[in-house]
């Protein structure tokens, strides 16, 4: 049986037809294989790879862009708080200080926030001491945007300094990892004149540098002197209410 | 790496009638097998191993040529032919053999197929049960019931034929 079973399938053999259209159909196959561009997969990949290069650098690009702080508000008291913000108004960096203008570890959950909801929730806290608060900007619109809030909460709290400073001293404060606040004013008081000694104010503490500076503008203002440094109108006593 | 011309015009006059053989007893119906036939040769030119001897290379042949007999199957046959049409299929399949070999190839085919598959890989290619085993990814012990039971279904669908 076995030999028959054999006999029977060796009688089906594939037709020649069949054979040559097979073999002319496989070769058809491979020669547009072979003659397919290699270009079109490299190319494919190419765009592939172009477009998420495209989408990395965008993506990096606009985080860059978001975390560059632009504009910052420092609070000064016992303690001290800087809070930087970017082009749209959001937090993008907190900065907490010690009595001496020392940096601490102490953290802030504001961040990505905006200024309004900063300057509710961080002046909501003052209590009857006294606030400083100083202000700068890039640009001068954001400025006046930021003190202009400022000014609704100066007008609730008794307590309330506003000052305005400049780009410069945001810098500098950022690089020489201290206050702007403090910054500004240690830069406004060694502006003003002999009596103030650069050692003296260094060692001071922010609140009692912060009270000679507001003294001293006080004075000024008395006096109908209008010490702006730098030609604008930077570092001028915004508003006091007292 | 793609074999050349020449090694698979080889392929086709060498392995031609195999593949034939094994679309036979999977498909019945013979206006299927050019679909199949192109798809293993293909295969065979694009993604074939290297091949240890000729037995390898065949077995790695009828392997491939199952497979797309399976998918072809799954894919077109169960939707589109009606048990109903069958007999009329395998006549059609063995039209061409002599009348002498012609019970017996379909009483092979009349079979279920998975005791015809069994049948022509033992008996015609002459397989063992462990290479038919792993032919089919089965379990060997499945082989040796299945063979059994189709030589038995052979047997009293050939009567006295069978004992020859």
């Amino acid at each position: 049986m076995n030999r028959k079973i054999k006999d029977a399938f060796n009688r089906v053999t594939a037709e020649k037809d069949l054979m040559q259209h097979t073999e002319d159909a496989v070769i058809l196959y491979m020669r547009t294989q072979n003659e397919k561009p290699p270009i079109v997969k490299n190319s494919r990949k190419r765009n592939i790879g172009l477009a998420l290069a495209f989408v990395f650098v965008f993506a990096f690009s606009s985080l860059f862009v978001y975390l560059q702080p632009v504009s910052a508000v420092s609070i000064n008291s016992t303690s001290s708080v800087e809070v930087y913000f970017n082009r749209f108004n959001r937090v993008v960096e907190v900065i907490s200080y010690d009595e001496n203008g020392e940096p601490t570890s102490e953290e802030m959950a504001i961040q990505n926030k905006g200024f309004e909801e900063v300057m509710d929730e961080i002046l909501s806290d003052a209590d009857a001491e006294d606030v400083y608060v100083t202000v700068a900007s890039r640009n001068e619109a954001a400025t006046r945007e930021m003190v202009a809030n400022l000014t609704t909460h100066q007008e609730m709290m008794r307590n309330m300094h506003i000052y305005q400073s400049s780009e410069e001293i945001m810098k500098k404060a950022r690089e020489n990892e201290m206050s702007m606040g403090r910054m500004h004013a240690m830069h406004e008081l060694q502006e003003s004149g002999e009596e103030y000694n650069t050692t003296d104010i260094e060692t001071e503490s922010t609140q009692e540098l912060m009270e000679a500076f507001d003294r001293h503008h006080q004075e000024m203002m008395r006096g109908g002197h209008m010490h702006r440094p730098g030609g604008g109108m930077n570092g001028g006593h915004m508003n006091r209410s007292r | 790496m793609m074999r050349s011309e020449k090694e698979v015009t080889h392929a086709i006059q060498l392995y031609g009638d195999t593949v034939r053989r094994v679309c036979m007893v999977y498909l019945k119906n013979p206006t299927d097998t050019e679909d199949i036939f192109q798809n293993v040769f293909i295969k065979y030119a694009t993604r074939s191993p290297q091949f240890e001897s000729l037995e390898h290379e065949k077995a790695w042949i009828i392997r491939v040529t199952i497979n797309e007999c399976k998918d072809f199957l799954k894919s077109f046959y169960k939707r589109n032919i009606f048990p109903t049409r069958q007999s009329v299929l395998i006549n059609q399949q063995t039209a061409t053999v002599p009348t002498e070999h012609r019970e017996v190839l379909e009483a092979v085919l009349a079979l279920s197929k998975k005791y015809r598959e069994i049948i022509y890989l033992f008996y015609y290619e002459e397989y063992t049960a462990v290479e038919i085993a792993e032919i089919l990814n089965k379990n060997v012990n499945t082989v040796y019931t299945r063979l059994t039971r189709g030589r038995d279904l052979l047997k009293a669908a050939l009567g006295d034929d069978y004992h020859e």
